[in-house]
Order: C-alpha cells, then structure tokens, then sequence
C-alpha cells in the first residue's frame, strides 16, 4: 500500500540527492502513451506526415489509437518500429460517450482483432458507474482472450471496476484519472498491473520544477508512471514535439534514472508482455 | 396598477405582440388605454390589456380586449406554454359587448414562456389570434443575481499605474496623433486605423486582418481595453502600453521597430512637441525607451474608448430597482435570449460581469489551423511570448515602482489545456465587430449562435468540467440570443469617426 510514511520518505531521498546527480533531460527520448490519429487527422494530413511529426519529436515509441481505426493501422503500417496500435471502440470521436450502450461495438471489436494485431484496447472512457454493462465487460473479455493492455480514461472506481472482472488485467490510468496524487498513489498501491500517463496534466510541473506531490509520488512508484500528449484534435499533432520538449524540461529536475524510466523504459516494461501480439 | 414585489412569488409579465405590418394604423389602440398590445389576424385585429399589468405569476387576473374587424359572436381567451405544451388550470368567464370584451379569472399558475390565445368566431369565420407575453419579470432569483452582475455600466476606472502618462490630456492627444500615423509602419501606408477603423466599431471587417501582410488572427475592437487583464487573443502583453507595441514590432502589421519609431518621432516636429508635452522631456537618445513611451501615449488615447450605455443596461437597471415599466421597454425576443445567455446556455460563466468577459482564456471548439501545416497556438504561445517579453509588468518599463498589478504576470502558468485556448472577448457593442472568433470564422452572430447549437464537444477534452455543451437550440431559441446580444450594442451612430480629425500637437 502507498502510505503516506513511504510517500514522506520517497520525498525526502529525491530531495537530498546532489545536484550532479540530476541528469539533464534534454536528450531523453520520449515513450508517448497517449497519441490518437483518428478520421479527422488522417483527413488533414497523411500517414508519412504524422510519423515525421513523431520522429521531430524524437518519439522512441507512441502507443497509438484513433477513433476510425484506419488512421493507427495506416500510422502502423507507415513505423512499425515506433508505433504500437491499440485498438479503441469507436468508430467515430462521437462514440465517446455512447459506447457502452452499443451492442454494435462489440462486433466491431471482434472483428478487428480477428483482422489485425494490436498491443492494446484503449485509449476507451469508462466510469464507475458503467463497468458493469455488457459492452465494456465484452471488451475486457476480448482483452484478456488476447493478452492485450487496457488504456482507460476513468475514475478510479471504475480503474477498480476492470481488476474486479480480471484480476490479471494490465491497465494504463489515462491522464492519471486527472486526480491528485494522494488518490494516485494509493491505486497504484493497490494494483500492481496499474500504469498511468500524465498527458492532458500540467500539474505535476511548472517552470522546469515538479512539484513536491508529484516527485514523492514518482519517488514511490518510479516504475509507474509515462507520459503522453494526447492528440484529441488535429491541431495537437502540432504539439507533439512541444510537449515532448516540456517533457523533457521538467524530467531534468529528477534524478536521471527516475527520468529515464518515465520517460520511456516504463513505457517499454509496460508493453513488453504485449508486444508478442504483434508478431 | 398593482406593484410588482420583487422578492416574492409574484411574477408579472406585459404583454408583447406578434405584429403584422403596421396593424395599428388600421387598428387604432382603443381610446382611453394607455399600454395595451395589439396582436393581428387575417380577419381581426386585437388589443389587449391585462389587469393587474403587469401579470402576477399565481394569482388571477383578467384581460381587456378590443377588437378590430367584422361583427363578433363570441370569445374564447386562454393562456398556453407552447415549451411545456399545457394551457392554465382555470376556464376563464369572457363577457363581450359588440367588438369588445373582457376575460375574468385568468393565472398562470408557473414562471415561463406563455401565450395568450383569443379564439375569435363570427360570421365571417374563426381565428385565433396567439399573442406572447413578454416574461420580463419571471427570472429566477439566480437568474436575476447573473443578470444584475452584468452591470452596472459603466465602470468606475482610474489610471494604469504602469503607465506614468495614463489619463492625462496631453498623453491622450498624442496617442490619438500616432494611432493614425501611417509613419509608424515600415511600408509609411499602414496605420493603427487600418485595422481597427474607428468607423467600423475599431474593427476592419475582415476574417483576419491585413497590414502589410495578411495576418493570422481577426482585429479585433478597441473599445473598453482598459478593464483588461490581458490583451491580443492569446494574452501575450499583460499591459495595454506592450499590446500597443506588438503591431509596431511585428513587421507583418506595421514593423517599424524601435529604431524606427523612436527615430521618427525625434525628427518630426509636431510629434516631438506632443511627445514632450506628454512626457514632459523631449524625446531621449534612448530608442527603446522612446518607444516604449509611445505604447504608452496610445494607451493613453484608447483607455478612453469606452463603450455607452446600452437597452440591456436600462434593462439591468430597472431590474435592480423593481422598475417594471423600465423592464417592460425591453423585447420579449431579448429576454428569452437573456434567459438562454445566463441560464441553459451558460454563455455568462465565461462572459462574465459589466464588460461581459471574465478576461481570461478558453477553448470554444473553433479550428485554429491558421493553415494546412500551420497551428495557431492560442493561450500557450502567448504565455511563452510573455516571458520573452521584456515589455511587461515584471519589466524595466514598469512605471509603477511597486510592481502593484503585475501579480497576473507573476502568477500565471502555462498549462497543457492552454493550447488553442484563446481571450474570452467582452461583448458590448457585438453587433458591430463582425466577424467573430479569434480568425474571423464565423461572419455573424447567428453563426456564433448556430457554432454553440451545434458544438462539436469532440473537440474538446474530456476530462475535467464541461462548461461548454452542445446546446441544441432551436432556430427560434438562436434568434433570441442573437436579439439579446444586439442589446449589449450602443443604439445610434458612435461618433467615433471624430475621432480621425484631431487637432495640430503643436502649433
């Protein structure tokens, strides 16, 4: 369990280490968690566009899903060293808040994990009140049938939802639940299989400084955490490498191993189990 | 004419009319009344007047009517929530006496939109004649309390302390003097007013405005900068002094740079005798100073556009003090567009307070590609922008020693969200700053109406609280917002292209 002894004593280590220990983030590449291409991207630029968006970026890995799924497979198909598709229930962005009550998205799925090969379901929103209806049930079931990771955007009562129906599940936390680190810390206390991404968050940081919270909460579970831009509109792609940078600026205020880890090895260890799927 | 108690059940609405063309001229308002609405149809034409006027929600009350048109055998009168799609509790008794009548024992038992309907049967056929009332004085206590903090207007101001000449006369002359200065760009063709034309409501009319280039953004209007936090659409100048040295450095507007300007304004004499009239020295050696010290005289000229008083002011008003004649003045259209503005629509938590703007950013859903390939970044490029900036609150050209307004600049964060974030505009005077958003993408206020009907909240992220949500609006629910927000607009000519003919600095 995350106490607040071990979230004090975390706290203090990182604060006492030297200051030649901190390494300079500027080179890290980036494991982005959170990337979407979905229809209305893929309409405005092409496949090869948004991978050399990635790669500017210096992207080591983007773990990708869009709504229509055309624009992850093409994204896939374009840098299958970078991109690791993930599967997301919707058809179009809209499906966001009706998915769960649409049967129809199951056919969905199943057919396309029959088609193609993905590393994920997800990036699906999903809330305590909704696990346990049918559709998102079906689609843990698919997960776990194929060793796929669960990337869900939900509150932690759903977060604890999906462990009910599998114990065993591999979950990313999307954007950390957007709650603070003192509800973070106890769920991943309380599910080793639980990462989170920090994309859409600007909390944790600010002018190149983490905050304290924050740092204790690395300091915890420093194999826990990865970060992420999330690409909800075309116009973001023009944020990828922004973000990246910013990320890199304020991972330069931790210890170097801590800022390697989430900046990409986290993200690696995460999808190591699942990269199989893809071959 | 009973009163009107504002902190009680009563509600009372006047009624308001469907008109046709002119249909007092062929009927008259009956002799002796005094208020009254007149509603016509293809065979009569009707008066009417409530008593009580005006309608107390809860309590009943009766209409006198007359009508105009062929001989009349009898009426029906009945009160309809069209929204609701339910009629009143009680039958009400029509007693008539030839082309006039009147109806005892009408209540509407509920605040909202109600009609009053007069079935009218004769000889000649049947009509029934639908008149609105006017729910001027049906707003919820909460409602009542967003609409009382729009005003009053206008606002108390005092100087900008960051600005040593804000205020004064001298300051404001020679402002006025280089705001149509085409010297101050680098081509000599291209002035403040080009853009922001002092006819046009200190706009240009174009999506995105053109100075010696076309550039990214909507110019947008002048008028009440001085209660700003922040200014250009993406906030990067936290002083009106700095926004006013952006179109001079940026040589896709006017690009005449410090060097430029400060050698201008050394060498010309009518600017040099305003600048030291304004300053009190005569132009230093010091360019950047110099021009600073422009930005600082434009200021000084534009804190003193500020908007009139508008028809939702006196509205506002007469709501404040319990004046039900005063409310009565103001279109029913526009008060179901207010209703809409401070209620379901939730357009005030944004446009908040007197200036209509809670002076910050935010995300409405509108595209910002300025091109294929190209983002405008909003909010986020601005905040970066500021702490580049030497011209800011937390800089050398800060007049006020005591830094006393610069904790926005001290404070503020950038955050993640703040990508394609852009300033919440004040909307007074809106009608006349067309077109809308921060690159002009939508021509008309109906459009800005239809864009919030119809958000895509796709666009926007899902986490956190959603303030805005798709409103769905009808076609008519839109044109109401549109009559309120061209209530917020001064009514008459402004006056402000006199301001183009200024006198001689200097003599």
């Amino acid at each position: 369990m995350f106490s607040r002894r071990r979230f004090l004593a975390a706290s203090t280590g990182a604060a006492l280490l030297p200051s030649a220990a901190r390494a300079v983030g500027a080179s890290l590449p980036i494991f982005d968690a959170h990337i979407h291409f979905s229809h209305d991207a893929a309409g405005l630029f092409s496949a090869d566009e948004a991978v050399a968006i990635l790669e500017k970026a210096r992207l080591k890995r983007a773990l990708v899903s869009s709504s229509g799924d055309a624009g992850t497979r093409a994204l896939y198909a374009a840098a299958p060293d970078l991109v690791l598709p993930s599967l997301r229930p919707y058809r179009r962005r809209g499906e966001i808040g009706s998915w769960v009550d649409d049967p129809s998205v199951i056919d969905f799925l199943e057919d396309r994990v029959k088609r193609f090969k993905w590393v994920a379901v997800g990036e699906f929103h999903l809330f305590a009140s909704q696990t346990g209806k049918a559709v998102p049930r079906r689609m843990i079931e698919l997960a776990r049938q194929h060793n796929l990771l669960l990337h869900a955007h939900s509150d932690a009562g759903a977060i604890d939802g999906i462990f009910a129906q599998w114990p065993e599940a591999r979950v990313l936390w999307a954007h950390a639940g957007f709650v603070d680190p003192d509800v973070v810390g106890p769920m991943l206390g309380k599910h080793a299989n639980l990462w989170t991404d920090l994309a859409f968050r600007s909390e944790h940081a600010h002018g190149g400084r983490v905050e304290d919270d924050w740092r204790s909460l690395f300091a915890a579970f420093p194999d826990r955490v990865t970060v992420g831009t999330d690409t909800f509109t075309p116009e973001r792609w023009h944020y990828v490498a922004r973000h990246a940078d910013w990320t890199r600026q304020w991972l330069a205020d931790l210890p170097h191993d801590l800022a390697e880890k989430i900046a990409w090895r986290n993200g690696e260890a995460m999808i190591r189990p699942h990269l199989a799927q893809l071959r | 004419m009973a009163r009107w108690r504002l902190g009680g059940p009563v509600l009372a609405a006047a009624l308001a009319l469907v008109l046709a063309a002119d249909p007092a001229a062929a009927c008259p308002r009956p002799q002796g009344w005094t208020g009254g609405a007149n509603i016509a149809g293809e065979l009569w034409t009707a008066w009417w007047r409530p008593e009580p006027a005006p309608i107390p929600v809860g309590a009943h009350f009766s209409v006198r009517f007359h009508l105009c048109g062929p001989p009349v055998g009898r009426v029906g009168v009945r009160g309809w929530m069209p929204d609701h799609r339910h009629g009143m509790n009680y039958r009400p008794a029509v007693t008539l006496d030839g082309l006039s009548g009147t109806a005892e024992g009408l209540l509407f038992h509920m605040p909202g939109r109600w009609q009053l309907i007069l079935d009218v049967r004769g000889a000649s056929g049947r009509e029934k004649l639908t008149g609105e009332t006017a729910p001027a004085f049906d707003f919820t206590a909460r409602e009542k309390r967003r609409i009382l903090r729009h005003g009053p207007w206008p606002l108390a101001s005092k100087p900008d302390p960051s600005n040593r000449v804000s205020g004064k006369p001298a300051a404001i002359g020679f402002g006025r003097a280089l705001f149509f200065d085409p010297r101050l760009s680098l081509s000599g063709a291209v002035s403040c007013a080009t853009c922001h034309q002092p006819d046009r409501a200190w706009t240009d009319g174009l999506p995105r405005s053109r100075g010696q280039r076309i550039v990214d953004r909507n110019a947008p209007s002048l008028f009440n900068l001085r209660f700003n936090r922040w200014f250009g659409w993406d906030g990067a100048q936290d002083t009106l002094w700095a926004q006013n040295l952006r179109p001079l450095l940026d040589r896709r507007e006017m690009g005449v740079g410090p060097g430029g300007a400060a050698r201008l304004v050394r060498s010309d004499r009518q600017l040099s005798c305003g600048y030291r009239r304004a300053f009190g020295a005569a132009p230093g050696a010091d360019d950047e100073r110099v021009f600073v010290d422009l930005g600082k005289a434009l200021a000084a000229f534009l804190e003193t556009r500020v908007t009139g008083r508008t028809p939702f002011d006196d509205f506002r008003d007469a709501l404040a003090r319990g004046d039900a004649t005063g409310m009565a003045r103001y279109p029913a259209a526009a008060r179901r567009g207010l209703r809409l503005f401070v209620g379901r629509g939730n357009c005030s938590f944004c446009h908040f307070g007197p200036a209509f703007t809670n002076g910050e950013f935010a995300d409405a859903g509108v595209p910002h590609f300025v091109e294929p390939g190209r983002v405008d970044p909003g909010r986020h490029g601005g905040i970066r922008e500021l702490r580049r900036s030497p011209y800011t609150l937390l800089g050398r050209f800060n007049d006020d020693a005591e830094r006393s307004t610069a904790a926005r600049t001290r404070y503020v964060r950038l955050r993640q969200s703040n990508f394609g974030e852009f300033r919440v505009p004040g909307l007074r005077n809106v009608a006349l700053t067309a077109p809308y958003m921060h690159a002009g993408s939508l021509e008309t206020l109906a459009g800005v109406a239809l864009h919030y009907s119809t958000l895509d909240e796709e666009r926007l992220h899902a986490g956190g609280e959603r303030i805005l949500r798709r409103l769905d609006l009808s076609a008519r629910e839109r044109a109401d917002l549109v009559a309120f927000l061209e209530t917020l607009t001064e009514k008459g000519p402004l006056h402000e292209s006199a301001m183009k003919t200024g006198n001689a600095l200097c003599r």
